[in-house]
């Protein structure tokens, strides 16, 4: 199913280079980046093949990279020779205790446009595994921050790599190799949608931020155990925020990280390959956030969430229907 | 006219690539010959220029782009981890022998918390799952963005580091 | 690099990947063209490590860049490079690389464009000796052409790039008439 961004309504403060015609099956009030990335949504969904990408991350001691095995088939993807199985939007990862549901929710979440806060221009791109490619470079105050190569056959993304402040690479999936692209037909066979799998809410919890951040907009809530989800985008960026019950029992969090003090709080702070986690305690409950936007980035979310036992300083209440988040 | 505008042991000669018998030859009619002279300033001087074009910035992160298009042959530093584990956190902890509470839920119950939390030095607490945060964050992102580059980072070994 | 061993790739790109990409912007002009020869070079170097005889390695390099730029102007001449009709490129002014010396930034810009306007034939063996800094010699192997007709290119590229950098301003014509 095609999941279609909008533009986020009431600050557009990127700009789009586009010289030439747009590109195919835009519509009206998308722009060609989004369009982009819509495209190689439905396309990964849509055919069939198999290859194998490289996944680079940046550690304290330098990169570290991993082939992994990616097979498109039935409308859905097996990643890692079956370990990682993903069917419309829903994911499962196995580990030693069998499967884990990683995500249910099969609607798409509305994320803002990547012009709302980035510069993007798009033109020619390298060859990637042997195929010609589009490319999408996402800027913004004259830094790169993230680059797309999108097959110029169908549609995929071939190539993603994504930058730090300081303009080095931080993360980064290239296929090497792939094979012969397919129609696909049929309907991938998937794990059970498990009992502690995260459940999607439909409103977010009455003291949700809308907002938090330079532009990172709401768009989306789960239950996931015991703690609540909140997910938030700027369009490029994703930054999940888990809140729950109860202050954090420091001996099980997990070793190594760091404590950095913000605002007079101190937040245990780890890097790992699926982003910075960020978690503290305040007012008896404790938060912990995920996200891969920038140590920057992170402290502007940090600031607006507030952190002090002053509580909330910009709680912006939820007042429209259950259906819109905006 | 220099007869040697279309010389090419002009260039030759400046990059030293005459002969020592050649090379005397040579100067002998330069210092005879003002225009050759004259043509040999002027081809050293684009020679010149070229040889002293700074190096070209490489753009941002370019030596990582070109190590990340590795094939799949590579054999470097593959860990053989297939089946990722979910939750790490139960490895890596200290036992402790703090009492624990059952975690509340629902805004009246955290207000009654709030208050506990007053009166009882002893709070509530959690038990951090912080490997289901970051795969769950990670699967999330991916059901919004492209499902591949999104999800394979899934398949990696997941870490705790500074 | 010392000599003496054959490199990784990786090592290729971590140690060379400045001189790949100085020879394959000064043969291109432009960036992104630049970039991608660079991965297409380093595609060649990788399978190429396999039967390298240890020497010059520069030398080696400068030749891989050197075939890969000419197999995509002869792909170009045979194809010209066309928009597909339902598919119109969205064309975006290639990036000019940023010079390391900010002073002399419109100086380089207008050198570099005035290589760029060298036919291929010139460009070539200009970027090769006083780029790459490749012998004669090495350039004769690189370009599978006698010394001769290298000194010769080498000779009239560089009359030509002086008459570009004349009409461009950046040296006053005098000298010999």
């Amino acid at each position: 199913m095609r999941r279609v961004r909008t533009l986020a309504c009431a600050w557009a403060m990127g700009s789009v280079v586009v010289v030439a015609a747009g590109l195919p099956s835009q519509a009206a009030d998308t722009s060609p980046a989004d369009t982009l990335l819509d495209r190689a949504r439905a396309a990964v969904a849509t055919h069939e093949f198999a290859g194998t990408v490289r996944v680079g991350w940046r550690t304290a001691s330098g990169m570290e990279w991993k082939n992994v095995p990616v097979r498109a088939v039935d409308g859905g993807l097996r990643l890692a020779g079956g370990d990682l199985v993903e069917d419309d939007g829903r994911a499962w990862l196995r580990g030693r205790a069998g499967w884990a549901t990683l995500w249910s929710d099969t609607r798409a979440p509305e994320a803002p446009s990547v012009t709302a806060k980035y510069h993007v221009r798009i033109g020619k791109g390298p060859h990637v595994a042997d195929r010609p490619t589009r490319a999408l470079t996402i800027e913004r105050g004259g830094h790169v921050v993230e680059r797309y190569a999108f097959d110029r056959a169908e549609g995929f993304v071939l190539r993603r790599v994504r930058y730090g402040d300081d303009g080095r690479v931080t993360a980064s999936m290239s296929f090497v190799q792939l094979g012969e692209v397919l129609d696909a037909r049929g309907s991938l066979q998937t794990p059970r949608v498990g009992g502690s799998a995260p459940q999607p809410m439909d409103r977010p919890p009455s003291d949700a931020h809308r907002r938090v951040g330079a532009g990172f907009v709401l768009v989306g809530a789960q239950r996931v155990g015991e703690e609540t989800q909140l997910q938030y985008s700027d369009g490029v960026f994703t930054a999940s925020v888990f809140t729950r019950d109860g202050v954090i029992d420091r001996d099980a969090l997990p070793t190594g990280g760091a404590d950095v003090k913000f605002d007079g709080v101190t937040v245990r702070r780890y890097r790992t390959a699926g982003g910075t986690v960020l978690t503290w305690e305040s007012r008896g409950r404790t938060y912990t956030c995920v996200t891969d936007a920038s140590d920057t980035e992170q402290r502007a979310i940090l600031a607006s969430l507030g952190s002090d036992d002053d509580g909330w300083t910009e709680a912006v209440r939820f007042v429209t229907s259950p259906f819109s988040w905006f | 006219m220099s007869e040697l505008e279309h010389d090419d042991v002009v260039s030759a000669y400046l990059d030293g690539e005459l002969t020592p018998v050649e090379r005397a030859a040579f100067e002998a009619r330069l210092a005879a010959d003002a225009d050759a002279r004259a043509e040999l300033d002027d081809v050293a001087e684009v020679r010149t220029l070229v040889r002293g074009l700074p190096l070209p910035s490489m753009p941002a992160g370019f030596v990582d782009e070109l190590l990340a298009t590795g094939t799949a042959d590579d054999a470097a530093a593959e860990t053989g981890d297939v089946a990722p584990v979910l939750d790490l956190g139960t490895a890596q902890t200290r036992r402790s022998g703090r009492a624990r509470f059952a975690a509340y839920a629902g805004a009246a119950a955290a207000a009654v918390a709030l208050v506990v939390a007053v009166a009882m030095p002893a709070q509530t607490s959690a038990k951090p799952a912080l490997a289901t945060d970051v795969r769950v964050h990670q699967a999330g992102a991916a059901a919004s963005g492209d499902p591949v580059s999104g999800l394979a980072p899934l398949a990696t070994p997941l870490r705790f580091g500074r | 690099m010392t000599s003496d061993r054959v490199p990784t790739w990786e090592e290729v790109a971590r140690d060379h990947g400045q001189f790949l990409y100085s020879v394959a912007y000064r043969l291109t002009g432009n960036v992104d063209d630049a970039r991608d020869l660079v991965q297409e070079a380093l595609l060649r170097v990788r399978r190429g490590l396999a039967t390298y005889e240890p020497g010059s390695l520069e030398g080696w390099l400068a030749r891989i860049v050197t075939n890969v730029f000419l197999d995509d102007m002869r792909r170009k001449k045979r194809r010209p490079v066309q928009a597909l009709p339902d598919e119109p490129d969205l064309v975006v002014p290639p990036a000019v690389a940023a010079d390391v010396a900010a002073d002399r930034a419109g100086l380089s810009t207008e050198i570099q464009a005035a290589i760029a306007a060298l036919p291929e034939e010139f460009r070539v063996p200009v970027v090769l000796c006083d780029v790459a800094d490749q012998s004669y010699e090495d350039i004769a192997r690189i370009l599978d052409v006698p010394i001769g007709t290298v000194r010769s290119r080498l000779h009239r590229g560089r009359k030509l790039l002086r008459g570009e950098l004349v009409a461009r301003g950046v040296v006053t014509a005098g000298g010999v008439t």
